[in-house]
């Protein structure tokens, strides 16, 4: 066993070991101060910067959004109040309840409340309120500020909202506005889940006009997001406005004219290229789109067969019919081919080698000049003069008129159409060109397709003598501190150089169409101004679509008029899709139109002599 | 003659250095508990009421003798053990641990009583063992380690795992203090090395999280690791000079739970900057220092050790406390002696001091 030192006196010896403990505390201790310096020295920027993350809140204001005007400052896209019901999380008790009593207020369905709840809870990040009904109407928020007392964390704000005063009216041109989506933060990449941008037309085109600039709060909150004060202000700065080319009252008459029926109505300065009205039917109705759609709204567009999003004017293109007869005819004229009186005789058809040709006239028209031609539409006529010219050469008059390539609108989809010749054919089909393809074309059937604007540009410039316009759709842009920016001035793309002669002889013809006796285009006679125009009706040739679409297998119904025939203001273009015969279904739109410009600029030039 | 003034001395030194702690204790926790509305908190008050009956308690703990205290430490650790027992009987249960024993509106917590119980009884019981040159053998160390183990078991019980480590660290420093065979303590060290991926497993699942989101809290940010994380925040965005008293923004805006007790710290680093830091510290430090030399004059081997355990006491709360404010150290409720509110252990502290105060007048 070993020996136990009995240490007698032990206070000095537990004194030289509580010593030693102190130099090992006192070491510690510096380390710890060491720390505490690198802590609230060294690291203090990296800290106060995760500090300032998870303390300061921004709170966004979002600006008022721009207005859009037509021409004479009629608002047709307006930033008005709106109020909404906010749900703040941080302060609801018992949710379930809460919802309960919301719906027993507003008389709607719990079950709805609760998915839609849910839903706008996905996709609003932490410490955002739930924007959880907007658009409340007067009496909405009268019962909620009511019951408030029994609504805890539930709250009415309000917010500028987008709406658009004409519902549907415009729909095509002016777009819409509505949610971001999960797309459109990875392209625009500045802009946050909430936010509502402009998704279509002039909405989209000029948002970052439009749009004005967000406003910020940065409030103080408590780590359970409470607010506690308010740091900073930055108002928002509202959004510049638009002044668009288009007459509302124009719009306005080619919307109830053209009515029920699916189509497009495209009006145009002829001395310009503004557009002063633009219409495609079926419309839609934008408001729908900022208050977000449910399944059956969208339901009800996405399963309409005419696709009511779809811009006619410019998104889709259709045989042109007959109205394509001004481009054969100038072609001849021009080229040599006939003259003022060349004159062919109509049996009805013409046969082609075993394929008769039928002219929409079954007894047929007799002996016709180009006069007559035109006046009557007689189709035999232009099959004489397509199969002298040959594709290539209507394919030129008509490339010159514009046809075949995109009218640069600035909207989103525009088609260029289909301006076929020989080449394309090969290109197309690995087949040579006959001279079966060439009689349709010259009517304007076949491979060729045009858009309804293209083809309102095409008799503007006819009828202003040659000038073939880029078409205007924003006639000013004014920015939110006052300046003003012009959009766009007119310009012409490219000038057709015509004899005097030529335009001379169509021009009478088109005359003829609408103001004598037996012209296809009688409906549309105006008293004291003379219109000039003419009809087309396109045969609707796919059998497929026939088929598809089962009783609409009807002609495409056009007509373009323009007024007065002499120094022409104003060119109109009405398309009815399946609409039947050009002269009594599209003609009547274009007349009411006309007539709608002549009496305004009475009253006006009425109003300008009385203040004198 | 000469010495009773130098005595004197030291005994005024210690309440001046004691009264410097309680002030800042009294003005963080002021802070601490200061709301926006600028409503002075109950608890406030109540932290100034513990201190009076704090003082009080002290001063009669003083009118015993050193002979008393020893005879009466076995009676105090039978006391606090059963006063254990009894808290897992009928204790109040809050934030599913079971710690206090209420009276009223006020309650009381054993584990802190036992805490000083058992310097004076490892005080005792190293007063009657030999001290041994070449330290204590396990057989020798047999009965202070089962006399440790009840209240540790007890405690950890409740569950309060820091408690629990301190009460066994202070039986250790004992051992220490009075000498342990090398051999002995090395197999110890390596044996809890080794055993402690088990020991480990034995943990709640609480404290297991506790410890992981110390070793990494950006981990979970939001949740176990939220304590860590908004403590530092708090603490370096005091900066060099601080935020100044009662603009601390961390605390105030609820980011730091327990920002009165156990984190309190975090509130006075925020506010006073590191200069507030080594300011407070270095008066610790004083304090600690102090009560060294009050220590040194002692005679008695009972009165040293349990001066040298109630030394022991305050430097382990305040080293732990700190690293933990600052993240250095798992969460565990330690809290930071007349600084963190908190009745029972306040008053324990007092008469600890009483009775330092006392030994500096020997």
């Amino acid at each position: 066993m070993k020996k136990l030192y009995v240490v007698l006196d032990s206070i000095p010896y537990l004194e030289k070991r509580l010593s030693l403990f102190l130099k090992v505390f006192s070491v510690l201790v510096l380390l710890l101060i060491g720390y505490y310096w690198l802590l609230q020295i060294v690291r203090h920027a990296y800290y106060t910067e995760l500090s300032e993350k998870s303390r300061i809140r921004n709170i966004k204001i979002v600006a008022p959004r721009g207005v859009i005007r037509d021409r004479n400052g009629v608002i047709i896209a307006s930033s008005s109040p709106s109020f909404v019901l906010e749900i703040v999380r941080e302060e609801v008790e018992n949710k379930d309840l809460l919802l309960n009593e919301i719906a027993n207020i507003l008389k709607k369905d719990v079950l709805e409340l609760k998915n839609l709840y849910e839903t706008k809870e996905r996709v609003t990040p932490r410490f955002y309120p739930i924007i959880l009904m907007e658009n409340l109407s007067r009496e909405e928020v009268v019962k909620i500020e009511a019951y408030k007392w029994k609504l805890k964390g539930a709250k009415i704000s309000y917010r500028s909202e987008r709406s658009y005063p004409f519902n549907d009216y415009c729909s095509h041109l002016i777009g819409y506005v509505s949610q971001i989506t999960k797309e459109d933060i990875e392209r625009l990449k500045n802009k946050i889940y909430g936010a509502k941008i402009g998704k279509t037309g002039i909405e989209s085109i000029f948002e970052d006009y439009l749009k004005g600039f967000d406003g910020v709060t940065k409030v103080e909150v408590d780590a359970y997001g409470r607010k506690q004060k308010v740091l900073y202000r930055l108002d928002p700065v509202s959004g510049g406005s638009i002044k668009l080319t288009i007459d509302w009252e124009l719009q306005e008459i080619a919307e109830k004219s053209l009515g029920d029926k699916n189509g497009a109505v495209v009006a145009i300065s002829t001395k310009t290229g503004e557009v002063l009205a633009l219409v495609s039917h079926p419309n839609f109705d934008p408001n729908l789109f900022v208050k977000g759609l449910d399944k059956d709204e969208w339901k009800k567009i996405n399963n309409n067969p005419f696709h009511p999003l779809q811009n006619k004017a410019i998104q889709g293109a259709y045989p042109p019919g007959s109205t394509f007869k001004i481009i054969t005819a100038i072609a001849g004229l021009e080229e040599g081919v006939i003259n003022e009186d060349t004159a062919f005789y109509c049996y009805g058809k013409k046969r082609l080698g075993n394929r008769d040709f039928r002219c929409w006239k079954d007894g047929g028209h007799g002996r016709v000049n180009i006069h007559k031609a035109m006046v009557e539409s007689c189709d035999v006529f232009f099959y004489e003069v397509s199969l002298k010219l040959g594709p290539d050469k209507i394919a030129h008059y008509a490339r010159l008129f514009g046809f075949g390539e995109k009218t640069s609108i600035g909207l989103p989809g525009e088609l260029s159409g289909n301006v076929p010749d020989s080449q394309w054919k090969k290109k197309r089909y690995k087949q040579i060109w006959y001279d079966g393809d060439t009689l349709p074309y010259g009517i304007g059937q076949g491979y060729l397709t045009v858009t309804p604007l293209q083809l309102a540009l095409s008799y503007a410039a006819f009828a202003n003598g040659g000038s073939l316009f880029k078409p205007i759709i924003v006639k000013e842009i004014e920015t939110n501190d006052g300046k003003i920016i012009k959009e766009q001035i007119p310009s012409v793309r490219k000038h057709v150089n015509l004899n005097p002669k030529t335009i001379e002889i169509i021009r009478k013809a088109l005359i003829g169409v609408v103001n004598e006796a037996g012209g296809t285009g009688y409906a549309s006679r105006l008293n004291g101004i003379i219109v000039a125009g003419k009809t087309g009706t396109a045969q609707v040739r796919s059998f497929k679509e026939r088929r598809k679409l089962s009783g609409f297998h009807n002609d495409h119904a056009w007509f373009v008029g323009f007024a007065p025939a002499y120094d022409p203001e104003i060119v109109v273009c009405a398309f009815v899709m399946h609409g039947g015969h050009g002269g009594g279904v599209a003609a009547p739109i274009v007349k009411d139109v006309i007539e709608k410009y002549y009496l305004k600029k009475k009253v006006e030039y009425a109003k300008a002599s009385e203040n004198k | 003659m000469l010495r009773q003034v130098k005595t004197n001395k030291l005994f005024w030194e210690g309440i001046f250095i004691i009264s410097v702690i309680i002030i800042i204790g009294c003005i963080n926790l002021y802070s601490a508990l200061y709301s926006q509305t600028g409503r002075i908190d109950i608890l406030f008050y109540k932290h100034l009421i513990w201190l009076v009956v704090g003082i009080f308690l002290s001063f009669l703990f003083q009118q015993l003798k050193p002979v008393d205290i020893e005879n009466f430490s076995s009676i105090f650790y039978i006391i606090s053990c059963a006063l254990l027992v009894v808290v897992l009987l009928i204790g109040k249960k809050v934030n599913g641990a079971q710690r206090w024993l209420g009276f009223g509106s006020f309650s009381f917590q054993p584990s802190e009583f036992a805490k000083l119980a058992l310097i004076f009884f490892m005080a005792k019981l190293f007063k009657q063992m030999p001290v041994v040159e070449t330290g204590y053998r396990l057989n020798q160390l047999f009965v202070p380690l089962l006399i440790v183990m009840i209240p540790v078991v007890l405690v950890l019980k409740q569950p309060d795992l820091g408690t629990a480590i301190i009460i066994f660290s202070i039986t250790f420093f004992m051992i220490l203090l009075m000498g342990i065979n090398k051999r002995l303590l090395m197999t110890s060290i390596t044996g809890f090395v080794l055993l402690s991926p088990i020991l480990y497993h034995f943990l709640k699942d609480y404290q297991k999280k506790r410890f992981l989101a110390f070793l990494s809290p950006e981990s979970d940010p939001l949740g176990i690791g939220y304590h860590t994380i908004q403590a530092k925040i708090a603490v370096s965005t005091g900066g060099l000079m601080g935020k100044g008293f009662l603009k601390g923004t961390q605390s105030k805006l609820g980011y730091i739970p327990e920002k009165h007790t156990d984190f309190v710290f975090s509130v006075f680093s925020e506010e006073w900057g590191f200069v507030g830091v080594v300011f407070f510290i270095l008066a610790y430090v004083y304090l600690i220092y102090w009560m060294f030399r009050v220590t040194k004059g002692i005679n008695d081997r009972f009165l040293f050790l349990s001066a040298s355990g109630i030394i022991f006491l305050f430097s382990l709360h305040f080293l732990i406390n700190l690293a933990m404010v600052g993240g250095l150290f798992p969460v565990v409720g330690i809290p930071l002696p007349l600084m963190s509110y908190g009745g029972s252990a306040l008053i324990i502290y007092l008469i600890a001091i009483g009775f330092m105060l006392k030994q500096s007048l020997q």
